[in-house]
């Protein structure tokens, strides 16, 4: 890592304060250069008040913090300028380090330099990555987490255990006549299990911690004047508090997020199919079908009065794990409409009455496991991460199920190739293009 | 005189050497100090063993000498793993020694093109950083295009018994110090390695009631391919089990200062191999242990010498005595020679080329222990490859460089010349990531035909090798195209040979992928046409492994693109960007051929091999 490095850490646009980091082997000499006081005779890790000039002229006042090798983010000398905001100041503070020999870094340059210089882990590094880009306090607690690397502990306890298991079994292959624990070979078949138990565990967490990051969604669909509006009404309306809490929620309750418990709730209303009362029709409209896809949780509201519709059944039909149906205006009738869909969860609900409201709101936090997520969650997957724990467990789950008759020899084969795996995860083992691809998702300057 | 290849040792790697180079023609010498001793088995009465019998299988499949020689004296013999797959199966056998020494000597003076001489080498010829010939103790200079140094434990060793040290080679055998001189003059740098050997004792003073008998196996086997099974005995000689009690233990921890190794007694420790600790390392280093095993093993007919293999030992004799007392079965025992340590000189293999030819004197090859391996099979298979190369490099050929997906010679060799090696090398199963595929029945179809397009085996072996194959080929198409129709005969067919029916028309080959399907019960079954056995196993093991080959397969694909990223436009590794210090200075030391080499070095680590992809990168787009 020669070249010194020069990113923005902050967004660029108008702010009061901007932060130009540096890194690399002569940043404090490029910097010492422009500043006031002189760098090399300051101490590690403190902010020092000055000012940056290009000569005689005086660019900005400035704050400059320090961290010398290996006490900083990469390991390398870190200098960083706290300069005011907006455009003028940084671009000149910014040229003039590029004229003394800096050169601007490439995306996620930073971390990638903090993951080379192993100071920090791969998942670490990915960490970092989602708690910039979180949108949610929730989201952000787990980015946290991972960066305190409790995942990466996790990994690292599996895939001991199953260098252990290895260890032993190559023994028994290499000294074959040696007196070896036969109790051992027994006992595998149920430390295996083990393993895959915790394998498992952690991709059950993707399902609860993916709508954290993500946000969940919940589709409301029905013919107009099913009463989805006050229906809608009636379920934030007791979240109203909350809602206004944040600023910048819509109130247009059939389109925008909310926050439920801290976790992002996206509604999307189908609503702009109510032009026309064939429900088939509106669905064959593409836009309305993968927003039903796409969905966590659908809403189908129907009015208890009238009959469901065959077509309609036809489209939930495809959906129907997910599908929550609400018959809702059951207090014209007064009584407890009966709808024979042995299938589906059924809700009776009068949004007049606030009959079944409180019972379809249980509903919904127990369909979407809002319960289960609790603050102590302690890991989350991404997308790359929970692929190598799926192959994993898929390597790892024919030789559970007849491990009797499993040969040692494949055995071996196919449990280097998980730890090979899980190795990947907390970045111990990464191939180039891998790495260039996760930095690249980083924005500059970090 | 003036020879083609000289071969200084007449130990495994010395034979292996020799026999190939004259075999092919070349004019060969094969000095030792000690011609009765030519083909010696100084330690274990065994060759094979997990690892080490597929190298005797490699060996005998490119065309070398120690699997015919001792499939000619075996006592015992055993297939190891057999039920842990084929891909950790290996042949181990228990080895008369003097008749394996007697036919591999007689089989060395029936070459042409060999001349054996008795002398002892103490200097080496050299002419402007070249190899050409070495000098005889009787003042001879023998002079020589190519030298194979294959002195095993020989360089400069020290015998050790308790504070009894003695100048000597194994054995009582002579040792000097004049040959290691002269390579440190020559700029090499020696390394001190030790190993040990335990005592022998009569037999007739076993107490056989309270040891358990091992008996070989009923199946009988060959290291050779194509050749019939011929022990020397019929029945087979058992070998006998036994454990150290706590008693032993508590010798060995009393007197352990008293112990060569231990005792402090000798200054200039040697380093010695993890793999086959002296019963005072096991005692110490698992010091919660009871008891440890031993197995009494037969050296030979000839004689009533019984080892105690797992009781190496540097103890003084008169506390060796007591030690071998406590031993159950041993409590009147009588022993016939004392166990010793021994330290010698040896050379870091970081300094040979994936040749074996040494980087600082052109035409000089090492192999066996002086590259700090143990092993005879390890030995013979260096002595083999380095023999080979020498005579590739008369001819001005190309070498051989096995590689780490063909043989586990050439992981050995790879390990040793990439990684060096701190103490005594010893091969194991699971030093090869691709076990399975580098397995005892396959060593004929992974080697031999690249030893018969280099030269070193006839035509009728090559015949052999195609008939082989051809069969193999055959009965896989027959069980990949044939089905088998779901009817009642069938089905029964299948229950009778421990599988389940059929609800489908179904291949033969989805049959044999089966566990629980034995493929020549199938074939009987099925009235196929009869193939050989190894033919079956061969086409059986490929159906029934196929999956994890294709996994194996896309790993090596992926590895081989980095053997084929070349290093060698760069000469020295400070012009890479971003190279971490380690690694340049490793780089440089070792110089690897290619990217794969270069990411097993230790000290380079991914990011560095990302830094060397960089620049090779670069230099393709200004080049």
């Amino acid at each position: 890592m020669e070249d010194t490095i020069i990113g923005l850490a902050t967004l660029v646009g108008q702010s009061s304060v901007a932060i130009i980091r540096v890194s690399g082997p002569d940043s404090i000499k490029i910097v010492n250069k422009i500043f006031t006081k002189n760098l090399n005779k300051l101490a590690t890790n403190t902010i020092n008040y000055g000012y940056i000039l290009n000569n005689d002229e005086t660019i900005d006042e400035v704050l400059v913090s320090i961290f010398k090798a290996p006490k900083s983010y990469t390991t390398e000398d870190v200098v960083e300028i706290n300069c005011h905001g907006g455009l003028t100041s940084v671009k000149k503070i910014t040229e003039l380090l590029l004229s003394l020999g800096g050169r601007m870094a490439e995306p996620g340059e930073f971390t990638k330099r903090a993951f080379l210089n192993g100071r920090i882990s791969l998942n670490e590094a990915e960490a970092v990555m989602e708690l910039i880009k979180s949108e949610s306090d929730r989201a952000a607690a787990l980015a946290l987490s991972a960066m305190k690397g409790s995942l990466t502990t996790e990994i690292k306890s599996i895939k001991d255990h199953l260098i252990n298991i290895i260890s032993f079994l190559e023994v028994s292959v290499d000294y074959p006549e040696y007196d070896i624990d036969d109790q051992r070979f027994k006992d595998i078949e149920q430390e295996l299990d083990d393993i895959l138990f915790n394998l498992k565990n952690l991709l059950d967490t993707k399902l609860i911690t993916d709508p954290l990051i993500n946000g969940i969604k919940i589709a409301i669909i029905g013919k107009p004047n099913v009463g989805k509006s006050s229906l809608l009404n009636k379920i934030m309306d007791e979240q109203k508090a909350i809602v206004s809490e944040y600023e910048g929620t819509t109130r247009d309750l059939v389109e925008g997020n909310i926050f439920l418990n801290g976790i992002k709730i996206k509604l999307i209303d189908t609503a702009g199919l109510r032009e026309t009362e064939d429900v088939v029709e509106r669905i064959g409209i593409g836009k309305a079908k993968e927003q039903l896809i796409d969905a966590d949780l659908v809403l189908y509201v129907i009015d208890s009065n009238q009959n469901v519709s065959n077509e309609d059944l036809l489209i939930i039909n495809k959906i129907k794990e997910k599908t929550i149906i609400v018959n809702n205006k059951v207090d014209i009738n007064n009584k407890q409409s009966k709808i024979d869909l042995p299938d589906y969860k059924v809700i009776n609900t009068s949004a007049l009455t606030n009959h079944g409201i409180n019972e379809l709101k249980k509903q919904i936090i127990n369909f979407l496991n809002l319960n289960n997520i609790n603050e102590n969650q302690e890991y989350y997957l991404n997308e790359r991460q929970y692929l190598l724990i799926k192959e994993s467990v898929d390597i790892l789950m024919p030789i559970a199920n007849n491990y009797s008759n499993f040969p040692v020899d494949l055995q071996l084969v196919d449990f280097r190739i998980v730890c090979e795996k899980l190795s990947e995860i907390t970045g111990e083992v990464f191939y180039e293009d891998l790495i260039n691809e996760i930095f690249s998702n980083f924005c500059l300057g970090k | 005189m003036k020879f083609d290849i000289i071969v200084v040792g007449g130990g495994h790697a010395g034979c292996e050497a020799a026999a190939i180079a004259a075999k092919s023609g070349k004019k060969t010498a094969l000095i030792t100090n000690n011609i009765a001793n030519i083909g010696d088995m100084p330690c274990n009465p065994s060759i094979g063993g997990s690892a080490k019998g597929i190298v005797v299988r490699e060996i005998s499949a490119l065309g070398g000498i120690m699997a015919e020689i001792a499939d000619t004296a075996i006592l015992q013999m055993k297939l190891l793993n057999t039920k842990k797959g084929p891909g950790v199966r290996s042949l181990r056998a228990q080895i008369d020694k003097e008749i394996y020494k007697k036919n591999m000597q007689s089989y060395l003076k029936n070459l042409d093109n060999l001349t054996i001489i008795e002398d002892l080498v103490i200097d080496l010829l050299v002419d402007n950083q070249k190899i050409i010939g070495v000098v005889g103790e009787n003042n001879n200079n023998v002079l020589s295009k190519m030298v194979i140094l294959t002195t095993g434990t020989y360089l400069n060793s020290r015998v050790l018994v308790g504070s009894n040290i003695k100048i000597e080679g194994p054995h009582g055998e002579r040792t000097d110090f004049r040959l290691s001189q002269s390579l440190i003059k020559n700029g090499f740098n020696l390394q001190r390695l030790k190993t040990g050997t335990p005592p022998r004792i009569d037999k007739k003073s076993i107490n056989l009631d309270l040891v358990s008998e091992e008996q070989g196996d009923i199946k009988k086997y060959t290291f050779s391919f194509h050749k019939k099974p011929d022990y020397l005995t019929d029945p087979q000689r058992p070998c006998y089990l036994t454990y150290t009690t706590p008693e032993t233990k508590a010798i060995i921890q009393e007197n352990l200062q008293l112990s060569s190794m231990y005792g402090g007694i000798n200054e200039k420790l040697g380093i010695g191999p993890r793999y086959c600790p002296s019963i005072e390392d096991k005692v110490t280093r698992f010091s919660d242990k009871e008891r440890h095993q031993l197995f009494l093993e037969p050296e030979s007919l000839a004689y009533e010498d019984i080892y105690i293999q797992g009781f190496s030992s540097s103890m003084p004799e008169n506390i060796q005595l007591k030690m071998v007392k406590s031993i159950i079965g041993l409590e009147q025992a009588v022993i016939k020679k004392y166990a010793y340590a021994i330290e010698y000189d040896a050379l870091d293999p970081l300094i040979l080329k994936t040749n074996l030819e040494t980087k600082i004197l052109e035409n000089l090859f090492t192999a066996g222990q002086i590259n700090g391996t143990s092993g005879y099979e390890e030995a013979a298979g260096q002595g083999l490859i380095a023999g080979m190369n020498a005579v590739l490099k008369l001819n001005q050929q190309p070498p051989i460089v096995l590689s780490r997906d063909q043989a586990y010679i050439g992981v050995l060799i790879d390990d040793l010349v990439t990684k060096g090696t701190r103490e005594p090398y010893r091969l194991l199963t699971s030093r090869a990531e691709y076990r399975l595929l580098l397995r005892s029945d396959n060593a004929d179809l992974r080697l031999t035909r690249l030893a018969y397009e280099k030269g070193f085996l006839p035509l009728n072996i090559f015949q052999q090798l195609t008939a082989k194959e051809k069969d193999i080929d055959q009965l896989t198409t027959l069980l990949e195209t044939t089905l088998i129709l779901k009817n009642q005969e069938n089905n029964q067919k299948l229950l009778s040979i421990g599988t389940n029916e059929i609800r489908e028309k179904t291949f033969l080959k989805d049959i044999i992928k089966r566990p629980e399907v034995d493929i020549n019960q199938l074939i009987e079954a099925f009235n196929l046409p009869r193939y050989s056995d190894e033919v079956s196993e061969q086409v059986a093991i490929n159906i029934k492994y196929q999956g994890y080959f294709d996994k194996l397969a896309k790993e090596i694909t992926r590895i081989k693109k980095h053997e084929l990223a070349s290093l060698k436009t760069i000469k020295d590794y400070r012009e890479v960007k971003n190279l971490a210090s380690e690694a340049i200075q490793k780089l440089n030391s070792v110089q690897p051929d290619n990217l794969g080499q270069a990411s097993r070095i230790s000290g380079v680590n991914p990011a560095d091999i990302s830094m060397l992809l960089i620049h090779l990168k670069r230099g393709k787009n200004n080049g």
